[in-house]
């Protein structure tokens, strides 16, 4: 068989975790969503249906860490059935001042009425309320073209149970036939309790037709996310 | 599914969500009352925040996935040293989750404190300690209204002088003590946020915070009561501490770190903390965090302690005596004696402590950082040759460093005649 990148990510993850030697109290955090759409940078990947998340993720003291998220979601009325994963792995280094940095790379493989599988790179600066991101991937959602996307996302705890959130984002192609940006925008209010939260955002994009063969959904309105953690 | 009925479903599962999570906000049993005598602070690591595709939208930074696996950490911990998990803390500029956990009667929470703090997976774990504020009301025999005689400060620290230069207008000044009576007469607008991080104990007035706060800023020009030495400061009125009796007030080490957190996420320019009691790693971490933010941290030396007491004795603190009392290594002195200030009821009443000796430097800290935003530290202050009592006009003629002519206190001081030697650098830096 032979190897796919998808399969790279899918051993990259367990193996970090065999590298880290992680013992038993390592951060290892589980957690489950269902969100109302399965929504990525002003897209909607589940054509508007809504999915289901198992998250998986590792946190070890050094700043290493790594995550696997399986996604389902039932996008061509055929009922519920494994959408794709995305995994990534990465490096944070947190200064005695000064923002962290981070950098890292993302896997995503989608197989849902449509294909969608890259790697993308990032690096990013993380302050306390804000964090910005650039990430660059080359054969863009599986495309031949080379993408650059950028990043600002905010948060703010309003009180013990409630935070406010924001995201702008901006891809740009850097090669190949479509050149026009793709900006995505949300804002939204999250309440946790204990280890539960639950998210509403409402998110817009602009519309830019770069995939006419596969067309996506723009994923504009309301997303509502329920989350248990593990 | 149609579409219709997808959208619809999704509208459905909004409105289940929103009405859910009033019933999840509810405890859905009473948890036993824990006494803090009994607790101990176990602190985990909490992870930077980075990328996570998480369940948001397009990655989020701010989630809470290692929420649910530091609880589970915790659970653990918990269990298997015979402990119970109370409550928890996450503290993300310092990079630390604090669990708070009940040791049973049988163990003392320093042992248990000790064992815990031998895990690999904790980053230290300490004892719940109660700390005191250090001020007692003056008696007064005949129970009559008190009234208030010129304040002490007035004369010696020249208060009209020193407001012709600085009112503290709009330094923030986190008063982490008691509450704060808000509608005071002497008081009123004078506290821009009150927070309470006592559990357990509502309070709407208590005597030492209000006191101390009064000495800060109360109003000028109003007519009635006391001047503040900084009327022009904004107060962050931050309970941490309850009334036990009229002469004693006591706070914990979780309300005190709350609190600490609080002022420094919330950008305080000025921290007083009148009281004293042992010393913690976690609030001298939170400590050292404000001053790297330059915030000014002051605190009320305990006269029975030979280092004065935490956390007058951390480094950096600006540690005040009653300069009426013994005098002592690294400490100021300032008014602290038969003080009118402040009292819940509308009232005021003489005070007597290092509180509210404190309570006067914060106040000319707030002066100081209005006329130079880098008069932060020990540094920026004069004592009165041979004594460790503060020359407040020397202190801030020399951080103003302006050539007008209403920039003197008097015959006594003027900027030609401001001594240039710093007595002051025999204080810790």
């Amino acid at each position: 068989m032979r190897l796919r990148r998808s399969h790279i990510g899918l051993v990259l993850f367990p193996a970090l975790l065999v590298a880290g030697a992680a013992p038993v109290h390592a951060q290892l955090a589980f957690s489950a969503s269902a969100e109302s759409d399965y929504r990525f940078r002003g897209l909607s990947l589940s054509h508007g249906q809504p999915d289901v998340r198992l998250n998986l993720s590792y946190d070890h003291r050094s700043g290493a860490y790594a995550g696997l998220s399986l996604i389902g979601a039932d996008d061509d009325n055929r009922g519920l059935r494994l959408l794709g994963y995305v995994d990534y792995a990465g490096y944070v280094v947190r200064p005695e001042k000064g923002p962290a940095w981070e950098v890292g790379a993302t896997n995503m493989h989608v197989h849902g009425r449509y294909s969608y599988d890259f790697t993308e790179v990032y690096a990013g600066v993380v302050g306390e309320h804000i964090s910005l991101r650039l990430s660059y991937a080359p054969h863009y959602f599986g495309r031949n073209w080379d993408n650059l996307y950028v990043d600002l996302s905010g948060g703010r705890r309003l009180s013990t149970h409630w935070r406010a959130f924001a995201h702008a984002g901006v891809a740009t192609p850097l090669n190949g036939p479509f050149r026009e940006e793709r900006y995505d925008f949300s804002a939204g209010v999250a309440v946790s309790v204990r280890t539960y939260e639950i998210e509403m955002a409402l998110t817009r994009t602009n519309p830019v037709p770069d995939y006419p063969d596969r067309p996506i959904d723009n994923g504009d309105g309301l997303l509502v996310t329920a989350t248990a953690f593990f | 599914m149609s579409q219709g009925c997808s959208r619809l479903l999704r509208y459905v599962m909004v409105l289940l969500m929103m009405l859910a999570a009033p019933m999840l906000a509810v405890p859905a049993e009473a948890a036993p009352v824990s006494d803090p005598s009994h607790q101990i602070l176990v602190m985990l690591r909490l992870p930077a925040e980075h990328y996570s595709p998480g369940a948001g939208y397009g990655g989020s930074y701010g989630g809470g996935d290692g929420r649910g696996a530091r609880h589970r950490v915790a659970q653990k911990l918990a269990k298997a040293n015979g402990l119970r998990l109370v409550d928890d803390w996450p503290m993300p500029m310092i990079g630390l989750d604090c669990y708070i956990m009940e040791v049973p009667p049988e163990r003392t929470v320093e042992d248990a404190a000790a064992v815990l703090s031998r895990d690999p997976a904790i980053a230290w774990a300490e004892p719940m300690r109660t700390y005191r504020t250090q001020g007692a009301t003056a008696p007064n025999p005949t129970g009559a209204d008190p009234l208030y005689p010129v304040q002490p400060d007035a004369k010696e620290w020249r208060l009209d002088a020193l407001h012709r230069m600085a009112t503290g207008r709009n330094i923030r000044i986190a008063v982490i003590d008691s509450a704060i009576e808000r509608q005071h007469p002497d008081l009123a607008g004078q506290v821009m946020l009150s927070e309470d991080f006592v559990i357990g104990r509502p309070a709407q007035a208590e005597i030492h915070g209000t006191g101390v706060a009064g000495i800060i800023a109360a109003l000028g020009g109003n007519g009635q009561g006391i001047v503040g030495v900084a009327p022009r400061a904004r107060l962050m009125g931050l309970r941490a501490c309850w009334q036990e009796s009229a002469s004693s007030t006591v706070c914990d080490t979780l309300s005190l770190a709350k609190a600490l957190y609080f002022a420094v996420d919330h950008n305080a320019d000025v921290i007083n903390m009148s009281l004293s009691g042992p010393s913690a790693p976690l609030l001298a971490r939170l400590i050292d965090l404000a001053q790297s933010r330059g915030i000014t941290v002051v605190g009320a030396v305990d006269p029975g302690q030979a280092d004065g007491g935490f956390p007058a004795s951390h480094t950096g603190v600006i540690a005040v005596v009653d300069e009426g009392g013994p005098p002592g290594r690294h400490v100021f002195g300032a008014p602290g004696h038969d003080i009118p200030t402040t009292q819940p009821g509308g009232n005021w009443f003489f005070v007597n402590g290092s509180s509210y000796a404190a309570a006067h430097v914060s106040g000319l800290f707030a002066l100081l950082r209005e006329r130079s935003s880098g008069a932060q530290t020990a540094s920026s202050l004069i004592t009165v040759q041979g004594s460790d009592a503060i020359d407040p006009c020397a202190s801030l003629l020399r951080v103003a460093e302006s050539t007008t002519k209403s920039d003197t206190c008097g015959a006594s001081h003027s900027l030609a005649q401001t001594s240039t030697s710093n007595s002051a650098s025999r204080a810790r830096p």
